[in-house]
Parts: C-alpha cells; structure tokens; sequence
C-alpha cells in the first residue's frame, strides 16, 4: 500500500465517531480505503502530533480543486 | 559489585561510552517484517514508503522507470545475522532525470536523539555501520538529514563488494541547530541508491551545513543501471561517538520479541506474526456482535497493545482478503462497509457504516494501523 501523498489520494470525507468529527476516510488510487485521524490543535492553532497521513491529507487539500467532503 | 575490565582501557571504551541500553535504530537486523515477508514485486513507479522489514523505508522521488524487488532475505553467509533487505533491480533506468531518487531510508523521533547533544557546543559526534553486499562494486551515498534545521551532512561515499562488508561512516558533530525534543521527524538516514543531477550536481556534503539536494549525492552510481544489479543490507547501527571499522562497537541485538514490540510503535495489526497484513485468514480476526440492525450498531474498540507514535492511520481488512474497508458478516458471509475513527495513540473504535441487517450475528474484521515517521 503506497504512502498517501498528492498523487496518490482519490477522495476524502470526514467522518464522525462517538459523536465527533475526528476521523477522515480517504480513498487512494488504488481504491483502498484508509481512516486518518484528525489532528488537534493548541490554542496557538499548531496541529499537536498530527501523523504523516494526515499531513499528506492537509497538502492533497490544498491543490485546487481538491475538497474534503463534510460528514452525512 | 565490582565492574572487571578485561584488556586495556581503551579495548573496553566502546561499550563503556555506549550511553543507552537500547540500539538507537529498531530492527537494524532487518529480522521482523509485518508488512510481507519474502518478496514485494514491482516496485518503483511512485513513493513506495514500508513495504517489506519493518522501519526502513522506500523513498522514491521523480519519475524513475527502474523496477525493483524488495525482500526480506534469510542470510546464511553473514555470520550473526539471519535476515537481510534485498533490492534487486528488475528494471533497468539509464535515463535519469534530473528529480529521480531511490533512498532506503531510516526516519527517527527528535525526542529519542537527545543524547546527541546536537546544537550545543558539546555536540557529539556519531557513527552509522552496516553491512552490505552486491552484484558488483558501486559508490552509493549515505546522507544524515537534519529535518528540524534544514541541514544535512553526506559523511562519505560508500563502495559495495561482492562479499558482506562492515561500513563504517563517521559523522562530525553539529554545534547548529537542536533537534526538536518531540515526536516527529528530526534525523533521516538515506542510504541513496539512485539520484538525478537534482541530487548530484554539487559537491558533497562532508561537513554539516544548510539542506543543499545538489550536494546529496555527486558521484554515486545507480541501482537501476542493469537488471543484474542488487544490493542487500543489515546490521544497520547508529552510535554517539567517532568510531572506525576497528574500534566501532559490536552490532547490538535485541530479542524478536523486544525488536517486535519497538516497532509497533508505527505499525501494528491483528495478523498473526508471519503472515502479510491484508491476508486472506481468520486467524486474529476480531468478531463483535450486533445489538441491532442499524449503521453503528456493530461497534466495539481495540486497545493497542503498544501506544503510538502519533494516533494511527486504521485500515480495515477482512478474512477474504483484497478489499479494505469492509469487515464481513459471520452468518451471510456478506462484506459489510465499516468505518474506524477516534483513534488515539492507545486505541481505536471501529463501527459498521451500512445497515447490518442481522440482529445478533457476527461481525468479522481485522485491521492493520501505522503511525510512520
């Protein structure tokens, strides 16, 4: 399975658990499906330890034309 | 209880200087591969990241048209060590452009290189060992990679043999720039493999100094030059001090089982050891029940048995293999889509995500999840 990266994500869309929106599932090219946590943030607004999927998510988003899909 | 040295002072400095007990890379001795084990085929056409040991990566830059095979390799011809990485080349690329890149890689957490005394005027010096063999002899790079800083430093070129040989790099202290006492990426080691002139139109980096890709790698040939070209590694080694190929300490070897538990630190699954993730088995299949026909009415949690580097990446599999996302009904046999969220470097939550249908019957699943640097 390839590391998420621009060139590699299909689709994203957050999704909720336990009554929160914390969870994105991202769809790669290879039509595997992948659940990446959303990181926090501190009151500076840094990301607290996001992990590198999500990091590749935020970069994937930020092309134009790329959206993350809210929740259902 | 009185401490015996044995020799001369200086025949007992390695391992007296030695300031941590546990080897500073995990899995040096490529001995534990939960990912695949034997052979990944056709590899190269995009960023491959972890594919077969556990900890080292595959890094791929540009567009290459090389091909290679990654495997965990049994070795018998290394004495004290039985598991190698092999990269065989499987297609060959002898038109390099100019952002083309190959670099097994070892990524490590800030907070674990404190040791190192980097950016203060009593920054240490260390020293990479490994060994390796190949199909001829080639100079490849090892580049060390200050993520924090911007900086890097090459150390020297390295010349493979056709027999196993010890590699020893010393790399100088660095009184610029500390790593970041946290969780993330400050040192990355490239044992480069394959670069365009992006990466080798400079002069390499001997010394520590501002990230420049043009001084990565000049003069390093390539693995992709011939399809009758391989390298194999192990006994990879990082130590704070200067040493040489006499002096340097001897490889440290953890159990499998503590080598094991370090790397799930970023990966880990419920497959059972020995068996690719994303296998078709039930063996380690987690079963919960349904109270209910709904969405989310199938849901249970997984404690991790070793906490995160970071909350994990989830990826669910079923006992038929293949497709990811679905768990599998226990009376239909059915494929049920589920979703895996509010992770936490301790746990994670998994629930179906379509209606179940079967009041009471089984659902079926089970999952891998990594948090690499």
């Amino acid at each position: 399975m390839k590391p998420l990266g621009i060139n590699t994500i299909n689709t994203v869309k957050k999704i909720s658990m336990g009554g929160d929106i914390n969870t994105l599932k991202v769809v790669d090219t290879a039509n595997d499906v992948r659940f990446v946590p959303i990181a926090e943030t501190d009151d500076s607004g840094n990301l607290i330890l996001p992990n590198t999927d999500y990091l590749a998510v935020l970069e994937w988003a930020a092309i134009d034309g790329n959206t993350i899909a809210e929740a259902d | 209880m009185a401490l015996t040295l044995h020799g001369t002072v200086s025949d007992n400095t390695a391992v007296l200087a030695r300031p941590v007990g546990k080897p500073i890379i995990i899995n040096g001795n490529m001995a534990v591969a939960q990912r695949a084990h034997g052979s990944v085929t056709g590899l190269g056409d995009g960023d491959e990241g972890y594919v077969t040991v556990d900890r080292i990566r595959h890094t791929i830059g540009g567009t290459t048209a090389g091909r290679f095979t990654s495997t965990q390799e049994f070795v018998n011809d290394i004495p004290g060590f039985n598991e190698s990485l092999n990269i065989n080349c499987t297609t060959a690329d002898t038109s390099i452009a100019a952002a083309e890149y190959f670099a097994l890689e070892y990524r490590i957490e800030g907070q674990d290189l404190a040791h190192f005394a980097k950016g203060e005027t009593t920054a240490k010096p260390f020293t990479f060992a490994f060994y390796a063999k190949a199909n001829a002899g080639f100079d490849f790079a090892v580049g060390f990679r200050d993520l924090d800083n911007a900086r890097h430093c090459s150390g020297a070129l390295f010349t493979t043999t056709t027999g196993w040989t010890r590699h020893v790099i010393q790399i100088p202290a660095d009184t610029t720039g500390n790593f970041t006492n946290d969780a993330n990426e400050s040192l990355r080691i490239s044992i480069i493999l394959h670069a365009g002139s992006n990466f080798t139109e400079g002069t390499l980096a001997t010394a520590w100094a501002g990230y420049n890709d043009a001084n990565e790698a000049p003069g390093i040939d390539s693995i992709f030059s011939s399809t009758d070209n391989f390298i194999s590694i192990t006994g990879l080694q990082l130590e704070v001090g200067d040493y040489d190929i006499n002096s340097i300490p001897h490889f440290q070897y953890e159990s499998y089982g503590e080598n094991l538990q370090r790397c799930k630190r970023y990966c880990q699954s419920t497959f059972s050891e020995g068996t690719d993730i994303g296998s078709a088995t039930s063996a380690g299949i987690i079963i919960t029940c349904a109270a209910g026909t709904g969405t989310g009415r199938v849901a249970t949690g997984h404690q991790f048995p070793v906490s995160f580097r970071a909350a994990p990446t989830i990826v669910i599999h079923n006992q038929s293999g293949g497709t990811t996302g679905s768990g599998r009904n226990g009376d239909t046999g059915g494929l049920i889509t589920m979703s895996a969220g509010a992770a936490s470097t301790s746990s994670g939550h998994f629930e179906n995500s379509e209606t179940f249908g079967n009041d009471g019957a089984q659902l079926q699943f089970q999952f891998s999840a990594t948090s690499e640097l």
